[in-house]
């Protein structure tokens, strides 16, 4: 089927404007979104005709609401203008905004590095993986943080994504490993960012096992034990 | 390609767009009088965003005010030129019911549930709104236009709060596929409705 060899980041405005995206998805789109002109055009409009999703929902809103908001708006400063939109989820959600403030924290260093040309390659590479129409989630469970393997066979390579990860030891790395016919050969080498934060391209898809060991700097060709993390692909 | 196609309003502008920027622009400056009027425009569509989504009715009404005390304060970043007051408000809405409903714990029962009811999951999603009027209409008529996996997809994703990963699994549809009949499927929402940005 044609829409499994032709990946498209495009095709994530319409799951964008339905905030149908998971965290880490939009930040990557949202990359993607301030180096397309075509796609913004098309957000803009998506968004409105979602809006009109919204309006048709409306109804009576409870008597006792219209007292509540104007009280509290009369004790509430606003924000100037250009003020992030990420300090209003920290007041309303602390626990689920700690991942917000620091997907806000990548994307800001993000745009930074993006600068660079090669960076900005790399993270349309990792973004078209992520939007590869045959991408599929690996979750890997264990220690040291949330971690997920984004998998597409059209590209032959997957994406790493993990939040909250502690540095590893000194003189040390961590590795991922992918299980072939029995054997786990090494797939890459990665760090977490200082806000712990992985975001990498990997090539290749797993076959079945997927699995994460801590290593010396260089890596190793057979996995030190033991495995932190493991999937299935 | 966008820029060629032409675009007209079929039927006339709601009374009260213009009213909603007007009022937004002075919002923006701290008119805290123009807010309660500018509640008394947008208050329904928040709360039935945060109702239809949220669906708990006690939640959602918690959700409805901290939006409409967001669309406070941050009145002085909204930019016109990037959509509608109204639109904007409706965007607002929705990401904070969407936040609300991925934060809970009943989010598996709730995603159970439609999974079990899928073919119906929303067979109407505009019935039960009280504030019955051209909108409405509109907005139904154009999803009659849709082919049913693209209505299917965009109200799970849209109504349901669902992220297009959790449509796949709840329709056992690829995630290509639901990538594409949602974004089509607004394409079309898009042309049939003729909505301008």
């Amino acid at each position: 089927m044609s829409e499994h060899t032709t990946p498209d980041p495009h095709t994530l405005v319409g799951p964008y404007v339905l905030d149908a995206l998971p965290d880490d998805e939009r930040v990557l789109f949202e990359d993607h979104l301030s180096r397309c002109p075509e796609c913004r055009a098309e957000e803009a409009e998506l968004r409105a005709a979602a809006g009109h999703l919204g309006r048709a929902t409306a109804v009576a809103p409870p008597a006792a609401l219209r007292d509540q908001v104007l009280a509290a708006v009369e004790v509430t400063r606003q924000q100037p203008p250009g003020a992030p939109w990420s300090t209003t989820r920290r007041r309303a959600w602390p626990v689920v905004l700690a991942t917000a403030a620091t997907i806000a924290a990548v994307v800001a260093l993000g745009a930074l590095l993006l600068q660079a040309d090669h960076r900005a390659d790399r993270a349309e590479q990792i973004a078209a993986v992520v939007a590869a129409p045959d991408a599929r989630t690996v979750p890997i469970a264990g220690e040291g943080g949330s971690m997920r393997l984004v998998v597409s066979s059209a590209h032959g390579s997957a994406v790493l994504l993990a939040e909250g990860m502690a540095a590893p030891p000194p003189g040390k790395t961590y590795a991922l490993w992918y299980q072939r016919e029995g054997r786990m050969v090494p797939a890459g080498l990665f760090e977490p960012g200082g806000d712990g934060a992985v975001r990498q391209r990997v090539e290749g898809v797993p076959p079945d096992v997927v699995g994460v060991t801590v290593e010396p700097d260089g890596g190793s060709d057979e996995p030190t034990l033991p495995i932190i993390a493991t999937g299935t692909a | 390609m966008s820029a060629g196609r032409a675009r007209r309003h079929l039927w006339p502008v709601p009374a009260g767009e213009g009213e909603a920027e007007a009022l937004l622009a002075l919002v923006a400056r701290g008119d805290r009088e123009a807010f309660a009027a500018l509640y008394d425009l947008v208050a329904p569509t928040v709360v039935g965003i945060a109702r239809r989504v949220v669906r708990d009715p006690h939640q959602a009404d918690e959700v409805a005010q901290e939006v409409l005390l967001e669309v406070w304060r941050r009145a002085p970043s909204f930019d016109p030129a990037k959509g509608t007051s109204r639109t904007w408000v409706a965007t607002i809405a929705h990401r904070r019911a969407v936040d609300r409903v991925r934060s809970e714990q009943s989010e598996r029962d709730r995603r159970g549930r439609d999974a079990e009811r899928h073919t119906t999951a929303d067979p109407d999603p505009v019935a039960g709104s009280v504030i019955g009027d051209a909108e409405r209409d509109e907005v139904a008529a154009a999803l009659g236009q849709l082919t049913d996996l693209q209505r299917q997809t965009i109200e799970l994703a849209y109504y349901g709060g669902y992220t297009y990963s959790q449509v796949a699994d709840i329709l056992d549809l690829p995630l290509g596929t639901v990538k594409t009949r949602i974004r089509d499927g607004m394409i079309r929402l898009r042309d049939a409705l003729e909505v301008t940005a």
